[in-house]
């Protein structure tokens, strides 16, 4: 037993640097997936019928589809359409464009929360719908969805084990190349466990308190 | 105005332009892939795949690629004098990465066999192997040889790897006679097949002797060798199919290596023996 915490506590300092690639890549992607969420949501209530059928179709094949073939198709397909991004670029383009269907989903639900009486005060009074979704909707909405949200995106830190396909070294491939040379797989396996448990119970524990100062927007 | 939902509305544009401009600083440092070597010498960096999970021939020790084929590499990029970037990619992604031009070329052990080499331009070879069965030592199961695999499982790694194309063709072979194995079982990386055949979760393995022999020195009286199967073969690097000059640049360098006697002393010291390289004869039929 002494030797295994020998080989974890050796493991450790790598497997340090995969998860810092980890959660570089999430949350980008957190960042760059908020507003891809929040436009597909708008876009949803579009009045042309040819932006609700596009975003209806984005957001099926998004949730539709294994994350894996959306990295590859992302990172593998796109040049040949004359996109050529990077491994990190595409990696972070892709996990943003996946969590951006389901957040907008989460808005989606989160607005039948909204009473119309709001929505129709608003435009009494002549106001843009751009600032009634800033001031109106959106604080109240992303207020009441914060507990899927912190699903979402405790998945995507978990999704980005993903990017090694593409070359990214992030936690879980560090984990492999570890695991391929100490021939260690229960203690390399187990640290990297720790690892991500922590990053996603910090990501949890910064939502709920989110959550407890944002009360106040909790009208329904 | 509750502070922090309207703090997070604020700092969401701000967000996503910081996002936009690392995503896009990322873009700019990436340069155009290169065809040959006087693409890569204008660029002053090779840009290598590699599937680091292979060892001796490629592995990652304390972060950083170590092993036969990244000291064959580094000599030929030193001799070229531009930088190496050389990135580890699992195998699912190395040769659809060097079709989408992700890398120059891969300097990774890939065995020349005949379902490659039509699409990949092969260098010189590197290195000269058999493709192995091994089980754990002291097991009977396989006790009649190679051609016994009856009712067994065994572990290969996921096609295209070069042993797992062997493997499907011994085993059909043996499929007629009633003699193929029960069960073919694929694992992503060479590495979760000793794990595997370690634990007891299949009974035999088949790859090259050169990587069984070092999983043998690793981890002394775990495996054994049952025995070879089909011919010896060469293990070379690739570059595109289109790109036999760059593949001719890159086995002039192998060449040179050969002549001085290089090779032959790294040979000995990642795999204890040397190996004849020959300057041609080592492709199949119909190869690029």
């Amino acid at each position: 037993m002494p030797n295994s915490i020998t080989v974890m506590l050796h493991a450790a300092p790598w497997l340090l640097r995969g998860a810092v690639v980890t959660l570089e890549t999430s949350l980008l992607a957190i960042a760059l997936g908020l507003p891809v969420g929040i436009g597909l949501a708008i876009a949803m209530r579009s009045r042309l019928r040819v932006v609700r059928a596009f975003v209806r179709v984005y957001i099926s094949f998004a949730r539709g589809t294994p994350l894996i073939i959306q990295i590859m198709l992302v990172f593998f397909v796109l040049p040949s359409l004359g996109l050529d991004l990077p491994r990190f670029a595409a990696g972070v383009l892709a996990l943003s464009l996946n969590s951006g269907a389901y957040i907008a989903e989460m808005i989606r639900g989160g607005l039948t929360a909204i009473p119309k009486g709001q929505i129709e005060a608003a435009r009494a009074l002549s106001m843009r719908p751009a600032l009634m979704w800033r001031h109106i909707i959106l604080p109240q909405v992303l207020a009441l969805i914060l507990p899927p949200l912190t699903v979402e995106f405790t998945a995507l830190l978990k999704g980005s084990a993903l990017l090694a396909v593409i070359g990214i070294v992030e936690l879980t491939r560090t984990g492999q190349q570890m695991v391929a040379t100490t021939y260690k797989p229960l203690e390399i396996w187990l640290t990297v466990g720790i690892f991500y448990f922590v990053m996603c119970y910090a990501l949890a524990a910064l939502t709920r308190y989110l959550e407890r100062t944002t009360q106040v927007y909790r009208t329904v | 105005m509750a502070p922090t939902v309207v703090t997070v509305l604020r700092v969401t544009p701000w967000l996503l332009r910081c996002a936009l401009v690392a995503l896009t600083a990322g873009t700019a440092i990436e340069t155009a892939y290169a065809t040959d070597l006087a693409d890569i010498k204008a660029r002053g960096k090779a840009v290598v795949g590699t599937e680091a999970a292979y060892a001796p021939f490629e592995f990652i020790q304390d972060g950083k690629i170590v092993g036969y084929d990244k000291e064959v590499l580094d000599r030929i990029i030193a001799d070229w004098g531009v930088t190496l970037e050389q990135i580890d990619v699992p195998f699912a992604g190395i040769l659809a990465g060097l079709d989408q031009k992700k890398f120059d070329f891969i300097a990774t052990a890939l065995i020349m066999n005949p379902d490659r080499v039509v699409k990949y331009a092969f260098t010189l070879p590197v290195a000269r192997g058999e493709v192995v069965f091994a089980q754990r030592k002291g097991s009977n199961k396989m006790k009649n040889g190679v051609d016994d695999l009856s009712g067994l499982v065994v572990g290969s790694i996921t096609p295209p790897g070069g042993t797992a194309m062997v493997l499907n063709h011994h085993n059909d072979k043996l499929k007629e006679s009633g003699k193929g194995a029960a069960d073919i079982l694929r694992f992503p990386s060479t590495p979760d097949t000793f794990l595997a055949l370690a634990n007891g979760q299949i009974d035999c393995l088949i790859q090259n002797d050169l990587v069984v022999q070092q999983a043998m020195q690793k981890q002394p009286d775990v495996f054994e060798i049952v025995g070879a199967v089909g011919d010896p073969f060469y293990i070379g690097w690739a570059s595109r199919g289109d790109d036999t000059k760059l593949r001719d640049q890159i086995s002039d360098e192998i060449r040179k290596l050969r002549d001085s006697g290089d090779l032959a002393a790294l040979q000995e010291k990642w795999f204890g023996h040397k190996m004849a390289i020959p300057d041609s004869g080592y492709l199949p039929a119909g190869s690029k």
